[in-house]
């Protein structure tokens, strides 16, 4: 084989690897976390999500917390709902009760009732954890909410209330665990002082893979 | 006026309203006066091109329709009560409208746009029906319009995390000749109130799904004629009637008894359609052996009473404080 077919050769099975379409194997998977818009409304955007007391609409929408910095979405707009870390005693109990209508809104305004009969023995301690004060960033990079967030946390966060993402170089944190996404997002300072918990459909979508 | 007596007059004023079964029993577990939960059952939509093919099909969509305008005006009027409308199930035929698997999800556009009150109807953000994926429809989980489509909702008696019953399409009962245990198998799928590793069950139970449907022919029925043993139409409900014998009720206590040592929960009774044989079927060892199985029937095919007289199959079950009653609906 003479040298000027060999580098033919050579270029063209470069050529060929340049262009193929297929990641190399260890080509890092691409993903993210939608908040999305739907069935995750906020407390304080005139939605009627019942108390800790009682689960039958209608009910007075919970008083937002005065400390909370986060401000309600415009009225009238679904949106989802960021609570102000650490959580405050109503913020956990309403996560609570999302949590155990198994991430429906609509299961709490309708009065069905629990679909996650456990949702304290469940969550509980995870929500009193993330009640402690504490700077969350260095907590996940030291691991510990790794009991409860196994898997490496996505900063991928595409939050369709806003505008744009944020380019504050404040990276968020969201975890999918037990079929919900937890979301830690920045606050106005730049810490992780919100946290947004949704109805993971990605972990729907993926037992339906062929 | 009990939210019993509001369904009823509603249904009534649209029907012809008959009892076919009825239970009231404080073992239910199920007592409270604001709570109504009504589940319509096998309804079987096809498009009207496939219906054509089809000595069968869903009986009277007019009617039906009516019938979910109705419950929805009530949900509307019910402020600070519960009305819960369940779909329990193949709402539509996508086995029989599509033969082609990977045509199924498409085909669903076909069968909703044939049928625009009804689906009008039955979509109304006022009534907010839940619907379960039944075997002649499971295709729509691929579909994300019906990702929030069920395999199962709990029942938890009102201002109580632990429920006192559950609803399942029924399919899971059927499938006896298959092993290993199907039921054990899926079990995880049915019953965790959690998603998680289960849902990759999804797959599988699809395959199990198609391997069932296929053993079977639909050609001239599916559940065949309905027996429906005495009916009446007085308002009168006494607090057992016709409860019959089911082929599913000990593997339905069985696996029910196996969920509620798993999760925590405190099933009492199960509401299932699948069979279009609307009947209750009763476990009753004394006190707290106790087992109620709730087959609401179906919506197609025609149905029997004890004296010979046919009528369309058309059955609903509702249930409140304590006592969960079947309706056969005609025109």
């Amino acid at each position: 084989m003479s040298k000027e077919v060999a580098a033919v050769g050579m270029c063209l099975a470069l050529a060929s690897l340049a262009c193929t379409h297929e990641p190399p194997a260890t080509h890092p998977k691409v993903d993210f976390v939608a908040v999305a818009p739907a069935d995750f409304r906020s407390p304080c955007s005139g939605d009627v999500l019942p108390t800790r007391e009682s689960a039958c609409p209608p009910l007075p929408a919970p008083t937002c917390s005065a400390s909370s910095p986060v401000p309600p979405p415009p009225p009238g707009r679904p949106a989802a709902h960021g609570y102000s870390l650490p959580l405050g005693a109503d913020a956990r109990a309403t996560l609570l009760l999302f949590l155990g209508a198994g991430g429906r809104n609509s299961n709490l305004e309708e009065g069905l009732g629990a679909q996650i009969p456990d949702a304290e023995k469940r969550f509980g301690p995870l929500l009193s954890e993330i009640a402690k004060p504490q700077q969350f960033r260095p907590m996940f990079e030291q691991g510990r909410y790794r009991a409860w967030f196994p898997d490496p946390p996505l900063h991928n966060v595409i939050d369709a209330r806003e505008e744009q993402t944020p380019l504050n170089g404040c990276l968020p944190y969201a975890f999918r665990a037990s079929g919900f996404e937890w979301i830690f997002k920045c606050d106005a300072k730049g810490e992780l002082g919100e946290l947004i918990v949704q109805k993971d459909w990605n972990a729907v979508r993926e037992g339906m893979k062929p | 006026m009990t939210l019993h007596d509001d369904v009823y007059l509603e249904l009534s004023s649209v029907a012809t309203v008959r009892l076919v079964a009825s239970l009231r029993d404080s073992r239910l577990n199920f007592g409270s006066p604001d709570d109504v939960r009504i589940f319509l059952p096998d309804m079987h939509i096809v498009s009207n091109r496939t219906r054509a093919k089809y000595s069968y099909g869903t009986n009277d969509m007019d009617l039906l329709a009516d019938v979910l305008v109705r419950l929805a005006g009530l949900k509307a009027r019910s402020q600070g009560r519960t009305v819960g409308i369940f779909q329990v199930g193949d709402f539509l035929d996508l086995w029989r409208e599509e033969p082609v698997a990977s045509a199924r999800v498409d085909a669903a556009s076909r069968i909703v746009m044939d049928h625009p009150r009804l689906m009008n109807a039955i979509f109304s953000p006022t009534l907010k029906a839940r619907f379960l994926l039944g075997n002649h429809d499971i295709d729509l989980a691929w579909w994300p319009n019906f990702a929030a489509w069920e395999r199962r909702y709990y029942l938890p008696p009102r201002g109580s995390s632990q429920a006192s019953g559950v609803v399942v399409h029924g399919d899971m009962f059927d499938w006896v000749e298959l092993t290993p245990d199907p039921i054990n198998q899926f079990f995880v799928y049915f019953f965790s109130p959690l998603f998680g590793a289960a849902d990759h069950d999804l797959n599988d139970v699809k395959t199990v799904v198609n391997r069932q449907n296929s053993a079977a022919s639909f050609t001239n029925q599916i559940g065949g004629t309905a027996q429906l043993g005495d009916v009446f139409g007085s308002p009168g409900v006494p607090d057992r009637h016709n409860l019959g014998t089911h082929s599913f009720l000990n593997k339905a206590r069985d696996t029910a008894r196996a969920a509620n040592r798993a999760y925590q929960l405190n099933l009492r009774f199960m509401v299932i359609g699948h069979t279009h044989h609307a009947r209750i079927a009763l476990h009753d060892g004394g006190g707290d052996d106790f087992f109620a199985l709730i087959d609401c029937g179906g919506w197609l095919e025609d149905a029997t009473d004890a004296n010979g007289v046919h009528y369309k199959n058309q059955t609903l079950a509702v249930l409140s404080e304590n006592d969960v009653r079947i309706y056969l609906l005609s025109h």
